[in-house]
């Protein structure tokens, strides 16, 4: 029988990429694709079903001097709510987060818009990197500003 | 013994996880791949081993008009870092090109993706104009 990941597989690989098969859940209907397109490594979870359920997610690094968890996950739900139909996910420990696209449809649907759906995933994935690191040199700025006001400079 | 130049940017395009095929002859050295499902090609000829192209050729739509064409062409070459556009082909078709000199090929490989998404944006940007 022809699952959808396998289908899946052989569509990205058809358009130039090579596939790993990642994690899969205990649930055998659930699978991960994993596969890299413009420096990033985008990870598809597939849960077999009528119709099956996708999610496309890409992980960004924050860099240690931006590692503010609660003002970060304050800016990723701002970033969401400008960009619409993309989840966030910040790491518990801050150093990362995941940005999703969540799709419920049949395969042929979702292959249809499977680039440009990659493409808001990385560009909602850029923004919010941004964002955070706008926020994160305005803090140590002001850090410094701060500082040198003590010292009396 | 014969070197292999285009080595580094296999190597480049195998780190991107991207498949690819060669098709070297006599005069040239060419990888052909595909990424996201466009076609692109890396091109060095065996008597001027400095140079290297990596490009992607594009049909253009039914019933374009040649002058708007040859405006957004001009426009890209004017504007864009890197890229040359070309109409080819008795004007039917549209070539993006990135052309260099370089002692050697490991030279592209660091820059090999900032080259990459130049010629996806550039085509982006000539068929987005040309709708327009």
């Amino acid at each position: 029988m022809t699952v959808v990941r396998e289908e899946l597989a052989r569509f990205i690989q058809s358009e130039g990429h090579r596939v790993e098969f990642g994690l899969f859940g205990e649930d055998e209907s659930t699978a991960e694709l994993l596969f890299r397109t413009r420096g990033y490594v985008v990870s598809i979870a597939v849960h077999e079903g009528e119709p099956p359920r996708f999610a496309i997610a890409t992980a960004y690094e924050i860099p240690p001097w931006a590692r503010e968890r609660a003002q970060n996950k304050t800016t990723l739900r701002d970033v969401a709510v400008d960009v619409g139909g993309v989840g966030f996910t910040l790491a518990p420990n801050g150093k990362n987060f995941v940005v999703a696209i969540e799709r419920e449809e049949p395969l042929e649907a979702f292959l249809r818009g499977f680039w440009p759906n990659v493409a808001r995933v990385r560009e909602a994935g850029i923004a919010a990197l941004e964002r955070i690191l706008d926020r994160g040199e305005s803090r140590a700025a002001a850090n410094k500003f701060i500082k040198s006001l003590q010292q009396g400079e | 013994m014969d070197v292999d130049r285009l080595a580094p940017l296999e190597a480049a395009l195998e780190e991107e996880g991207l498949f690819s095929t060669r098709d070297d002859d006599g005069d040239a050295l060419r990888i052909a791949f595909k990424s996201e499902g466009d076609r692109y090609f890396i091109v060095s000829y065996r008597d001027d081993p400095n140079f290297v192209m990596i490009g992607s050729g594009w049909s253009l739509p039914n019933g374009a008009d040649p002058e708007r064409v040859m405006r957004v062409t001009n426009a890209l070459n004017a504007r864009k870092k890197f890229v040359k556009v070309a109409l080819w082909e008795s004007e039917n078709d549209v070539l993006f090109t990135v052309e260099l000199c370089v002692a050697t090929p490991e030279e592209v490989r660091p820059h090999f993706g900032r080259l990459l998404d130049v010629l996806r944006d550039s085509a982006l940007e000539f068929f987005r104009e040309l709708q327009a």
